[in-house]
């Protein structure tokens, strides 16, 4: 039967000699060049990976003609999907089309990676539908803040996103929410506020510490901090970015014993009494239009910066000015940073996701100009793309959100996304309007968060 | 036997007559000289005798070229002496001796009978040569010495002749010109054969009649020359100059007597002249072409310049330059000789097709004047169904025939013909219609009209202006960006979108329906975050809000809208504190029902109040924001873009059209006050302020008048020629205007230019409702009742002597029709290259550029 199969697979023609290689030594095969037809893609690779681990019984499996038959088989319960990379880029054509549009000769040996392919991620629980539009998520620990348009930030736990805290923190939509992983939640919204919430470490409660004041006279539309640290960065819809120090804060609260800032938020919590007023530890104007996106580098010297005027800016906090400018050709509507390296991703309104290589140069920034984006990353969503999150665990790996209600999941190495969620695509009352992917999060473990204008968080994973 | 001689002499020569004369001349002179000299001449050499025929012509040819000289040069001609000076005698010798020569080397071949008469020959040669050249010729070695003394005889003879007649003028030699050569008086017949062949007869010839013609004395058998001895010395004697110059005329016999004429003729001849005496050989010359100017005026002593007397050295410039660049090969000699106008031209070589038929009738139908030629229209050629033996399928089917029968003979298929089967050709019968149809063509060339029609040849391409590609023009919106959905009313329809208007920061949007709400968007995300019903009781459909606009100040954070018969303050509530306080500062007045201050005119026209809401709680989910906080009520209905704010943001501007002179009212927001700009009733439909000038602009009437608002004048009056205006925008620089008119025009005014509008267009199908320029980028945008936006990139230029560039990059179709309305309202977003679009469909789209 094999013998027979083996005919025809030369009646169909050219065969080609690759060596596949795992990257998960879970699988590893042998090195060994194998001949497989030109014509085989990826299903089919991962078919004679699974003959080659075994996990398929008999050869007639090997080959990749009736994809139906092999899915329905018995056997292949134990067959794994894989993907595979030649390159360090996901192969998504057949081999011989790989080969001709990168003029590889048919004689040479193709070297070919391959890891599991990623799972889809399936809607695993979604919240009781919150009163308003989600606008921003943060995850710290088992628990998610949710900022909503309707002023107020919800913590929820648990599987099934129970609301364990609300705090009705701002008097307008709340635009941004980030936290700085050590207790301490920061939202800013529409009344041009930035408020700085305290959450003890059950986050049974939230509370709020710091009014950041006389930073913004427009929305707050961005908010970021520098995870670990007390300070934090926001920008407004004007284009001004703020600085501001907590610890600093603390010190003065410290000079002035009437108001400990520890008694001021204990108590605060208890007795609900007014928080302390936050100065801005600097307050510049540096783009022109709307900080849309923030985010700190990874050495914490640089804040990064994504703006509806085109721009995407390095500020360097020491030397407070901008240390790298880079100009793409559209807003700049969100912005996130590898938790890796400096690489940095932007949405635009024109469904595009760019890729920004952030590394400041030590020697003179002249040649700013010439780093452009990478736009590996093509066109797939619908509409104006809402946020960006990279994922915390993997390397390549991140999401994006809509206003076409998608959250889809990519892989740098691909042009083509992973995952397409349809996580609020759902109408929204009667209107015939759609829902909106507003905010993303990744979970511990790998869970992602979205919310969106139809007021569910949902979880996928 | 001489006599046969010299006939034959005058057969040769080309001028008979003047040989003739020359021969008589000889005869008398040899019969002078005969006279004079008693002995008879001896018998000449025989060399003698061919000689005398060859110089006779050459002598002939020679003396007709000295008679163009002596002319050429003035002489007079009649004096031989003179004449003589002019002849060139060496060179007669060497011609003479060459002649002889000649003759002696011939000699043996010569045949018989030209030898016979060569005794007497030689005196007729002589003389012959004497006359005709004229020159007394130093004597040759052999036989010409005795021939002189006879030619000088008659040399005197004549130079006596000439002396006693006066130069030109003598009466006795002017006589009609007789000598032609039909008078010759010779008779005798026998034609050119020699004379001697009648030697041995008493006759020498027949006349016409047949008669012989009977030898003279002098030539009779029995005459041996005594005679003539004795009769010469009878003339001698005599002394009569009749019998003088008499000489005989072998050929016919006869002795003639010159006439003094003749002798004139004859001496002319010989000097060289003009052989008439009548003719003046030099008439006085009439300067008529003089090279002399007549200069007249005050220069007419002037002296030449230097230059005109030396050498151009520009031209030897010239001249070095033609020859270095043709030495290099930049031009070559065709070009220099002006064969080819210019260098690159080829040049026209011979393998160019000639006209090989030019000038045949075709040629010449179309060069001929008068009406063009129209060629006949074409028989139409034969076709297979013409055939003697056509296929089948062109054969009729008996239906066919029917049907054909029926229609007219234009519509059948091939007229009259009914195609047929024959088996040959020779079978094949006369066509019964050719008369018929031979017939109408005739008629067909002669009644139907025929006219030329001239085809433009032009290239439609090359009539479009030649405007940068629109893509090279980027960014202009072009993408739907995001769409905000606007509450469904109760029966599950969408409610028109009238007005529309952005925050100066872009942030914000505000849109005006007809269900009488105003609400606020979040640009960037789609969000409606508030909304204010503006209708005066709840649930009632009146007041459709037909205009929205945002304070222009980024600080006071205020809208303008309008509804039916009133105006509404809205304060928006989206500012900061600091901006809070501003605005609430700001509407005050406003608030608290009007500063007062208002004129009885104005008073009647506008009523400030204080917001009532009317038991109503805010749409608004934030319950906080106050929203409207006055109202101003007209006595007539607001229009459509009736409510414009001033770029400072304090004063605005509102349009009632119907109510007369206080259609337009100008009012301050800060004082809560308005006046009343014009006196006089108006007919306006659009108004708008200057950006930065105190100027006002109203259009109406037909016409756009600018305003200024301090000096109170007009200032300039613009003619749109168009109906009514809808909406008008004015560009950030305040020199350029756009209208948007009901008879779909859209008409661009440069205001430094003229008051006739640069640019008219018309490319919308229904009326225009909104046009707009963009603040911060060269674009502008037209929406119209199509549901069409139009996009337009109008770069605008500092320089005075660059038109503006208008180049439409883009349609979009935004919005359907509903009713008669489309797409309703535009605005461009403050700072992005992003256009808002509202329309009858309900539809609030954001575009955006991709």
């Amino acid at each position: 039967m094999s013998d027979d199969d083996e005919m025809n697979v030369e009646d169909r023609g050219v065969k080609v000699r690759v060596q596949l290689n795992s990257l998960v030594p879970e699988y590893s095969v042998p090195k060994d060049a194998i001949a497989v037809p030109s014509e085989v893609r990826k299903s089919g690779l991962s078919k004679v990976v699974n003959y080659l681990l075994g996990n398929v019984e008999g050869g007639g499996d090997s080959s990749d003609s009736d994809d139906d038959s092999v899915e329905g088989n018995k056997a292949s319960d134990k067959s794994v999907d894989f993907d595979f990379l030649i390159k360090n880029r996901f192969l998504r054509t057949s081999v011989s089309s790989y080969m001709r549009a990168n003029n590889i000769s048919a004689e040479s040996v193709l070297q070919i990676d391959f890891v599991p392919k990623a799972t889809k991620p399936e809607n695993q629980g979604e919240s009781e539908a919150l009163p308003d539009w989600v606008s921003g998520l943060y995850f710290d620990a088992g628990t998610l803040f949710s900022a909503c348009y309707d002023g107020t930030v919800r913590g929820m736990g648990g599987d099934k996103l129970e609301i364990t805290s609300s705090l009705a923190a701002h008097g307008a939509p709340i635009r941004c929410i980030d936290g700085n992983g050590q207790g301490l939640l920061a939202t800013g919204g529409h009344d041009q506020q930035l408020l700085v919430h305290e959450y003890p470490a059950n986050k049974q409660s939230l509370a709020t510490a710091y009014v950041c004041a006389e930073g913004h006279s427009t929305s707050v539309e961005s908010v970021a901090w520098c995870k670990g640290e007390s300070r934090l960065a926001s920008g407004d819809f004007s284009g001004r970015l703020c600085l501001w120090d907590v610890s600093a804060a603390a010190q003065t609260s410290a000079q002035n014993p009437s108001s400990s800032k520890r008694q001021k938020t204990s108590s605060k919590t208890s007795k609900g009494s007014s928080p302390e007023t936050l100065q801005a530890a600097l307050s510049t104007p540096l783009h022109n239009s709307s900080i849309s996106g923030l985010v700190w580098s990874s050495d914490k010297s640089a804040v990064i910066t994504g703006s509806h005027d085109y721009s995407v800016r390095a500020f360097d906090v020491e030397a407070q000015g901008p240390a790298l400018t880079l100009n793409s050709n559209r807003v700049v509507t969100c912005l996130a940073k590898s938790f890796f390296s400096d690489v940095v991703a932007t949405g635009h309104p024109d469904t595009q996701i760019k890729l920004w290589d952030m590394r400041m140069k030590k020697n003179g920034g002249s040649d700013d100009s010439v780093i452009t984006a990478d736009t590996t990353l093509r066109p797939s969503h619908k509409s104006w793309i809402s946020c960006i999150s990279f994922d915390p665990n993997q390397v390549y790996n991140l999401t994006s959100a809509s206003h076409d209600g998608t959250v889809k999941t990519w892989d740098v190495r691909c042009s083509l996304p992973l995952h397409t969620i349809k996580g609020h695509v759902g109408k929204i009352g009667d209107d015939g309007e759609r829902g909106k992917a507003l905010a993303l999060a990744y979970g511990k473990d790998g869970g992602i968060y979205s919310g969106g204008s139809d007021g569910e968080v949902k979880r996928f994973g | 036997m001489p006599s046969t001689k010299k006939s034959s002499v005058s057969r040769r020569v080309p001028d008979k007559k003047l040989e003739v004369t020359g021969k008589r001349v000889s005869n008398s002179s040899r019969k002078s000289s005969k006279a004079k000299i008693l002995p008879p001449p001896p018998p000449e050499p025989e060399e003698e005798e061919g000689d005398s025929e060859e110089e006779s012509e050459e002598e002939v040819v020679d003396g007709s070229d000295d008679e163009e000289e002596g002319e050429a040069f003035g002489e007079d001609g009649y004096d031989s002496g003179h004449s003589s000076e002019f002849y060139d005698s060496a060179a007669e010798d060497d011609e003479e001796e060459d002649g002889e020569e000649d003759e002696e080397e011939e000699d043996e071949d010569d045949d018989g009978f030209e030898d016979q008469g060569s005794d007497s020959d030689d005196d007729g040669d002589d003389e012959l040569q004497m006359i005709e050249t004229h020159t007394p010729p130093p004597p040759p070695a052999f036989s010409k010495s005795k021939t002189n003394p006879r030619s000088a005889v008659v040399q005197r003879e004549i130079e006596k002749l000439h002396d006693s007649a006066t130069v030109g003028v003598n009466q006795a030699l002017l006589h009609i010109d007789d000598l032609s050569s039909d008078d010759e008086e010779g008779n005798n017949t026998i034609g050119r054969v020699p004379l001697h062949w009648y030697d041995e007869y008493d006759h020498i010839g027949y006349d016409t009649s047949g008669g012989k013609v009977m030898k003279g004395p002098g030539e009779s058998a029995a005459n041996d020359g005594v005679e003539d001895i004795f009769k010469s010395l009878d003339d001698k004697l005599s002394a009569s100059d009749k019998n003088k110059f008499t000489i005989y005329d072998a050929l016919n016999g006869k002795e003639v007597t010159l006439t003094p004429r003749e002798i004139e003729v004859i001496r002319r001849i010989q000097s060289g002249a003009y052989a008439h005496p009548e003719h003046n050989a030099n008439p006085d010359y009439i300067d008529y072409y003089s090279s002399k100017k007549i200069q007249v005026g005050f220069n007419s002593n002037r002296v030449e310049p230097k230059s005109r007397f030396q050498p151009s050295k520009w031209e030897a410039l010239q001249v070095r330059r033609l020859l270095k660049r043709l030495k290099d090969g930049k031009i070559d000699m065709d070009y220099l000789t002006g064969k080819k106008k210019s260098m690159q031209e080829k040049k026209e070589s011979d393998d160019k097709p000639k006209e090989m038929w030019r000038g045949d009738e075709e040629d010449e139908l179309l060069n001929r004047k008068g009406p063009t030629h129209i060629a006949a229209a074409k028989v139409k050629t034969p076709g297979t169904e013409e055939s003697y033996n056509p296929p089948a399928e062109y054969i009729p089917t008996e239906d066919e025939l029917k049907k054909w029968d029926e229609l007219d003979v234009e519509d059948r298929p091939y007229g009259l013909l009914v195609p047929k089967k024959h088996p040959n050709l020779r079978s094949v019968g006369a066509y019964e219609h050719a008369v018929r149809e031979r017939f109408e063509r005739c008629l067909d060339l002669y009644l139907a009209p025929r006219e030329m029609k001239r085809r433009l040849n032009i290239d439609p391409e090359s009539l479009v202006p030649q405007l940068p590609k629109a893509r090279d023009l980027k960014p202009y919106p072009t993408v739907r960006c995001m769409k905000y959905v606007t509450p469904s009313l109760e029966d599950g329809t969408m409610p028109k979108i009238r007005a529309l208007s952005v925050s100066p920061d872009g942030q914000w949007l505000a849109t005006g329906a007809e269900d009488g709400f105003v609400r606020l968007w979040e640009v960037g995300t789609g969000r409606l975050l508030r909304s204010w019903d503006l209708r005066e009781k709840e649930g009632e459909g009146e007041g459709a809000v037909n205009c929205v606009a945002f304070n222009p100040n980024p600080n006071h954070h205020v809208l303008l809208a309008s509804s039916a018969t009133n105006c509404y303050i809205i304060s928006t509530g989206v500012g900061n504190a600091e901006d809070s306080e501003l605005t609430t500062a700001l509407l005050s007045v406003a608030s608290s029902g009007g500063g007062g201050v208002l004129s009885e005119k104005v008073k009647k026209a506008v009523k400030w109040e204080k917001f009532d809401r009317g038991g109503r709680k805010t749409l608004s989910k934030h319950a906080a924001v106050e929203g409207a906080v006055a109202k101003l009520s007209f006595n007539g209905t607001i229009a459509t873009e009736g409510v414009k704010w001033h770029e400072k943001g304090d004063y605005f501007l509102t349009l009632t059209p119907s109510t007369g002179a206080s259609c337009v009212l100008i009012h301050q927001l800060s004082k809560g006050s308005s006046q009343q700009p014009f006196g006089k009733k108006r007919e306006v439909s659009a108004v708008e302020f200057h950006g930065s000038k105190p100027f006002l602009f109203v259009a109406g009437d037909g016409v756009v008048r600018i305003y200024h608002l301090v000096k109170q004048t007009m200032v300039k009056k613009l003619y749109p020629n168009c109906k009514y205006v809808t909406s008008m925008s004015l560009h950030g620089t305040g020199d350029h205007l756009i209208l948007g008119t009901l008879d779909r025009k859209t008409i661009w005014f440069d205001l430094d230019l003229s008051d006739r509008p640069y640019k008219t267009m018309k490319y919308h199908e229904k009326a225009i409702r909104g046009v707009r320029f963009s603040k911060k980028y060269p674009l502008m945008a037209t929406c119209a009742d199509d549901g069409h936006v139009n996009v337009f990139h109008s770069t605008v230029y500092d320089d005075l002597m660059r038109n503006p560039l208008i180049v439409p990059v883009k349609v979009i179709r935004a919005h359907h029709q509903v009713g008669r309305l489309g797409a309703t309202a535009i605005a461009w977003h403050p700072k992005l290259p992003w256009i808002f679009t509202a329309g009858a469909d309900g539809a609030t789209i954001l575009w955006q550029d991709i």
